[in-house]
């Protein structure tokens, strides 16, 4: 390794870090989930009161749990199922995204 | 290694063929960042490799032939989009640090797969909307991590099959 490459990898973490502190330093709990399918808008829901609500498309199904402010995928027919696995979301910014089915959870 | 021209595809083909079957083992492969779209890039050993062994053209093809037959094979058309934006920008980037002969073949690695990873957020910033650049610093340390591993084995790859090459070129050299 050259003293060059040493700059530019810590450049990398560096510019990581201060993305990471910029977007995580801005973030406070979220009033509603914006649930958007291919782009368009699809539904806000408030994040304040529970609520369970399946999501049909032509492209398969989501079941987008609220529970206690967070916010979380339950069951989907998508073939990773990497939306269940994102877990739970309660923050501003926060998102789940199921790539198949084109939906994308945004907490604001 | 500028040989004969025939010689030149075979090898490009070769490493065409090798680009993809990495592409297959690493789908096969379980990964713990799967859920969030991290990948090693395993295919990226053949690309650095080719880069330093043949040349900027020849890896520019190798990419973006294995690009579409991949996708062609096993993917679908946004998976496409992805892939061809991050592999270009990817390419572009090693090219420049390649060619400024101020970097290692590490560091090249390691800018190729953070900017793969940026290529791909870009793509999916326009695609899906700007929620997703929260992705962004743990796919820039990804691709620091993986470029990293993948610019070790391509610098073991480019030094033996570079012993193999000028072999075969002293061999031809002394059979007419």
């Amino acid at each position: 390794m050259k003293k060059n490459d040493i700059i530019l990898i810590s450049s990398f973490c560096i510019i990581a870090i201060i993305i990471f502190v910029i977007l995580y330093a801005t973030k406070s709990k979220g009033e509603t989930a914006y649930i958007t399918i291919n782009g368009k808008e699809y539904k806000r829901i408030s994040t304040s009161e529970d609520n369970e609500l399946r999501i049909e498309t032509e492209y398969g199904y989501n079941t987008v749990v609220v529970k206690s402010g967070e916010v979380y995928v339950e069951s989907a027919d998508c073939d990773n199922h990497s939306c269940m696995h994102q877990g739970k979301i309660k923050n501003s910014g926060e998102t789940i995204v199921c790539l198949p089915h084109k939906l994308i959870i945004t907490i604001e | 290694m500028k040989r004969t021209i025939s010689s030149r595809i075979a090898f490009i083909a070769m490493f065409i063929a090798l680009a993809m079957i990495l592409s297959y083992v690493e789908m096969l492969l379980p990964f713990f960042g799967k859920g969030l779209g991290l990948k090693l890039g395993l295919a990226n050993v053949i690309v650095l490799s080719a880069l330093y062994l043949f040349g900027e053209k020849e890896a520019f093809v190798i990419s973006l032939v294995r690009v579409v037959l991949v996708s062609i094979l096993f993917g679908n058309g946004y998976s496409f989009v992805y892939s061809v934006f991050g592999a270009v920008i990817s390419l572009i980037i090693m090219i420049v640090l390649k060619l400024s002969k101020s970097f290692s073949i590490y560091a090249v690695s390691i800018a190729g797969g953070v900017f793969h990873n940026i290529g791909q957020i870009l793509v999916a910033i326009c695609v899906l909307g700007k929620g997703m650049i929260y992705y962004l610093p743990i796919l820039i340390t990804s691709g620091i991590i993986s470029g990293l591993v993948i610019g070790i084995i391509g610098a073991i790859l480019t030094k033996r099959v570079k012993k193999v090459l000028k072999q075969m070129f002293e061999y031809d050299r002394i059979k007419p």
